[in-house]
């Protein structure tokens, strides 16, 4: 088929008639509500603008001050508790120290709430209820679902009654405050914290160099990968007039995964050879040297006097 | 299929980490010597790419649904690196993400960074041989492969969090732990993975392969931990992972031994029989653990919920003015003195 | 590292490269620089400047030929000695084509501190030369800012902080103008004549052949078949428009006004 081209003397080119005219209406423009491009630019725009950007790195709060090594150990030391208590006040009140942290080194509670506390934990909690019932726990009930049930179905008699235990209850209770706390401490350290302390920190916990450097060099390929998926995501979204079906939407992600990795490959190996340029040969390099102050001595006086009030309260309860 | 915080105890979690720590020295030794400086950065972008391909996770219950990308990067830089490259994804994961708990890094690490690569790369190469990229040959171990690798990895997951309320149950007789039995958490866990997930891993793997061996072919080529392994036998190759599965076996559930009794309620004595010998420190660890009685079920109960929740209740406010207070005062004093010296 | 017996500090013979799976994209070139000189490498797209940059910078070694730096032969394993790869980059500065790639710390001023501290120098000289050379490049308002929120010149410029700090004796910059506003091309233009006067190695490759005349006393053209099409005085090649031509660096309309020293942005009606 033969495109017409415009007659034009004065254009060198060939420009196809279609393109010097307007294009009328596309019937049917389907919204594009596709979860992948949403979550992808969504977690990519979280991770350029608060994570990447040390955004809360650099307020003036509690946890800022502590120096990054301590702030690691201790944080475990808690994550570490909150594993093996089987008390549920401990676990509430780990939970009510993590937002109180949260309030006091100035980060924004609205978004920590929402991230940390509103998606695992609640999701953890709703898919447990099953697991509150008589059909998984033992207790005295708190409230039926039925009783006094004789039904038999194919063969299979369900059991008599159901109900809820109030010790099934507080234990998923249990469950999602340990994820929250866990996820909140983790939240904490990261949100508080250059992430190249971090990992000094880990080089002066005896990790071995090479894996310090490939965590750096993984985070910030970390940054780099997300941003260009979501360049390619928006690029499509740009491009796709109408809904696209399950396949195509397949094939697409295999192929833009691998156009993803080969585009990052490229980079990634500039990015090497610019290190290499500047003298780099495996060992990473901090201008910070890690120093104990006051507020150090200070937290961990905090923190022991928790750890005490915590064990205490276990042993009279 | 991350595990979250709370899901394992710390008798599993504990093991798997201390023996996760043996595989990791191995792989990187094998990563030293047989990589040289210039794939390092190739590692990272596989830790990377696998750190975003997991990011896209449906959640399932107590876990979730993912792929993982492990047998992929198997497939570019070895199993051995491809171990190291997973496991710093999850480690990056676990800490930024709260994805996976960070006690259950251990678990993790080996569900997704040993079990998937290895046995996704082993079976690949069993099926496709010597066969080129973009035979058909080769296309059926990818998939095959990846398939595997996902599923086997998605079993031990299962395995892990459906012992728990076998293993570790409070007094009150509840689960303290996982608490959805094998019978629940192995076919959820498997009917999603060999249903849904296992085929998309499989197919995507298979034309990513694909796609990079027609368009960026040198990425395929630079493979070089196959000299060292072609020459070692089944044995040597294949110890370390067995060394893994064996501590793992061992340590976690002591309980099994015991007919699971929840570690806080062994007396010293209790140990003493099962083992034959006992370590000074555990002896004075199980007088702690006592100490920490779980039970909100205890003495007052008879009385009605009431009145034993009103103690709860108060105990927790009383806690939570110390804690806070506590806090509070100190973080005064450190901004204080931060400001005077700046 | 062998003493300089000559002035000769990068010698190429016939030397080729190629990419993996690709067509060679440098086909026997002989050439040598000498310290002090001021040269530019012009080419059109894809002719091989990058690549013959890559190798001059360490990064690259040629599959057929020599490539001999500070009289010492390079080869693939020399480079990835460690103690022989850091006193080579230091010695080398090399601008990339594109900043992202070169900014990878989280600020400005660790940018600037990588490389020194790398290099093992004292916390104090550090500090002071961090100082300094953001001074120099008039960047003292973005040395606490993430590299990757900086606009194209403000990272050109942090780049380029981070590889003088190092004090390297050669400058080697791959198409350093590009992607830049005009005033930071003219500043740019600006700085690279001044340290070429102050006795560094200049090394670019460019299109600009507005910059060209300031910045390099000497200019290699390549052609489209990847080879040297001249190695000329500046003023003689880009005098030369039918050369020009013969190579697609210049399109039908290229002129050059004599003796002029600027060139400023005017129109001719045709």
């Amino acid at each position: 088929m033969k495109t017409k081209h415009s007659q034009n003397p004065k254009q060198k080119t060939n420009i196809p008639l279609w393109m010097l005219k307007g294009n009328g209406q596309y019937a049917n423009i389907q919204k594009q509500t596709n979860f992948l491009i949403k979550t992808v630019k969504e977690l990519s725009s979280i991770m350029q603008n608060e994570i990447l950007s040390e955004k809360f790195v650099k307020s003036k709060g509690y946890l800022q001050m502590i120096n990054p090594l301590i702030k690691l150990l201790t944080l475990l030391v808690f994550i570490l508790i909150c594993s093996l208590t089987k008390s549920l006040i401990t676990l509430i009140l780990l939970g009510f120290i993590t937002v109180s942290l949260a309030k006091l080194s100035a980060l924004n509670l609205k978004d920590y709430f929402k991230r940390i506390w509103i998606i695992l934990p609640l999701l953890v909690f709703v898919f447990s209820i099953p697991a509150s019932t008589s059909l998984f726990s033992k207790g005295v009930p708190l409230f039926y679902i039925y009783k006094g049930l004789n039904l038999n179905i194919a063969g299979i008699s369900l059991p008599t009654e159901l109900y809820i235990s109030f010790s099934g209850l507080i234990m998923i209770l249990k469950m999602s405050l340990r994820i929250g706390v866990s996820v909140s401490f983790a939240y904490l350290l990261i949100m508080t914290t250059r992430w190249s302390s971090i990992t000094h920190a880990f080089s002066v916990l005896r990790v071995p160099p090479l894996i310090v450097t490939i965590f750096n060099m993984t985070y910030r390929y970390i940054f780099i990968l997300s941003k260009i998926a979501a360049e390619m995501m928006e690029a499509r979204f740009l491009r796709t007039v109408g809904s696209t079906g399950g396949k195509s939407n397949r094939s697409f992600m295999a192929s833009r995964m691998s156009i993803l990795f080969i585009k990052a490959n490229f980079l990634s190996d500039e990015i090497y050879n610019a290190m290499r340029c500047r003298g780099f040969c495996g060992e990473g390099v901090s201008l910070y040297k890690f120093k104990i102050g006051k507020a150090d001595l200070l937290w961990i006086a905090n923190n022991i006097l928790i750890l005490i009030v915590l064990f205490l309260g276990e042993l009279l309860t | 299929m991350h595990i979250p915080e709370g899901y394992l105890s710390p008798q599993t979690t504990i093991p798997a980490i201390a023996a996760m720590v043996p595989l990791w020295a191995i792989a990187l030794n094998k990563v030293k010597k047989t990589l040289n400086h210039k794939q390092i950065p190739k590692l990272a972008l596989c830790a990377a790419f696998s750190f975003v391909i997991m990011m896209f996770n449906v959640p399932l219950g107590e876990s979730s649904v993912h792929a993982v990308g492990a047998v992929f990067v198997a497939i570019l830089i070895g199993p051995w690196a491809a171990c190291i490259a997973v496991s710093v994804a999850l480690i990056i994961q676990a800490f930024v993400f709260g994805d996976g708990g960070i006690l259950a890094i251990g678990a993790n690490c080996f569900n997704m960074a040993v079990v998937m690569p290895f046995v996704g790369y082993y079976t690949y190469k069993l099926i496709a041989g010597k066969s080129k990229f973009e035979s058909k040959r080769n296309m059926l171990g990818i998939f095959l492969g990846s398939y595997l690798g996902l599923n086997l990895a998605a079993l031990f997951a299962a395995v892990e969090f459906g012992i728990q309320p076998l293993l570790f149950r409070g007094i009150d007789g509840n689960p303290l732990y996982g608490y959805y039995p094998l019978s629940i958490s192995v076919p959820v866990m498997m009917a999603e993975h060999s249903f849904f997930a296992g085929p998309i891993e499989g197919i995507i793997t298979v034309a990513a392969i694909a796609y990079i061996a027609k368009f960026a072919p040198q990425l395929l080529s630079n493979n070089t931990i196959q000299k060292t392994s072609a020459k070692e036998s089944f044995f040597t190759t294949y110890k370390p992972v067995i060394l893994g599965i064996v501590t793992l076996v061992l340590l976690s559930p002591i309980g099994l031994i015991a007919t699971g009794t929840a570690w806080g309620e062994w007396g010293a004595d209790e140990l003493k029989e099962k083992i034959g010998f006992i370590p000074q420190g555990l002896e004075k660890l199980s007088e702690i653990w006592n100490a920490w009685l779980p039970d909100y079920s205890m003495p007052g109960f008879e009385g009605g919920f009431l009145s034993s929740s009103a103690f709860y209740i108060a105990s927790a406010i009383i806690g939570i003015l110390l804690v806070a207070s506590i806090t509070y005062i100190t973080s005064k004093i450190a901004m204080k003195e931060q400001e005077s010296e700046n | 590292m062998k003493a300089l017996e000559s002035n000769t500090i990068f010698k190429l013979k016939n030397a080729s490269f190629a990419y993996p799976f690709e067509e060679p994209v440098l086909k026997n070139i002989s050439f040598s620089i000498s310290k002090g000189e001021m040269v530019s490498v012009l080419g059109a797209n894809g002719c091989g400047k990058s690549t013959l940059l890559k190798i001059f910078a360490g990064l690259l070694c040629p599959q057929e030929g020599v490539f001999n730096a500070f009289g010492n032969n390079i080869t693939e394993e020399l480079l990835l000695e460690d103690k022989f790869s850091k006193q080579y980059h230091q010695k080398i500065g090399f601008i990339f084509q594109d900043s992202d790639v070169q900014l990878f710390c989280s600020t400005a001023e660790e940018e600037i501190a990588f490389g020194l501290l790398q290099l093992g120098i004292s916390e104090a000289e550090v500090k002071e030369r961090i100082c300094d050379v953001i001074n120099l490049l008039n960047i003292e308002h973005l040395k606490d800012k993430p590299p990757f929120k900086l606009s194209g010149g403000e990272k050109k410029k942090v780049a380029i902080a981070a590889v003088l700090a190092m004090n390297p004796e050669i400058l080697i910059l791959d198409e350093p103008t590009n992607g830049l506003d005009p005033r930071t091309q003219r500043w740019l233009a600006e700085l690279l004549t001044s340290l070429g006067s102050a006795g560094k190695t200049l090394i670019t490759s460019t299109h600009n052949l507005e910059l060209v005349q300031e910045i390099s006393k000497r200019a290699i053209l390549f052609n489209e078949i990847h080879t040297i099409a001249a190695d000329l005085p500046t003023e003689k090649l880009l005098s030369d428009s039918k050369l020009l031509l013969s190579v697609n660096l210049v399109d039908e309309y290229y002129h050059r006004h004599e003796g002029s020293k600027h060139s400023h942005f005017h129109i001719h009606n045709y």
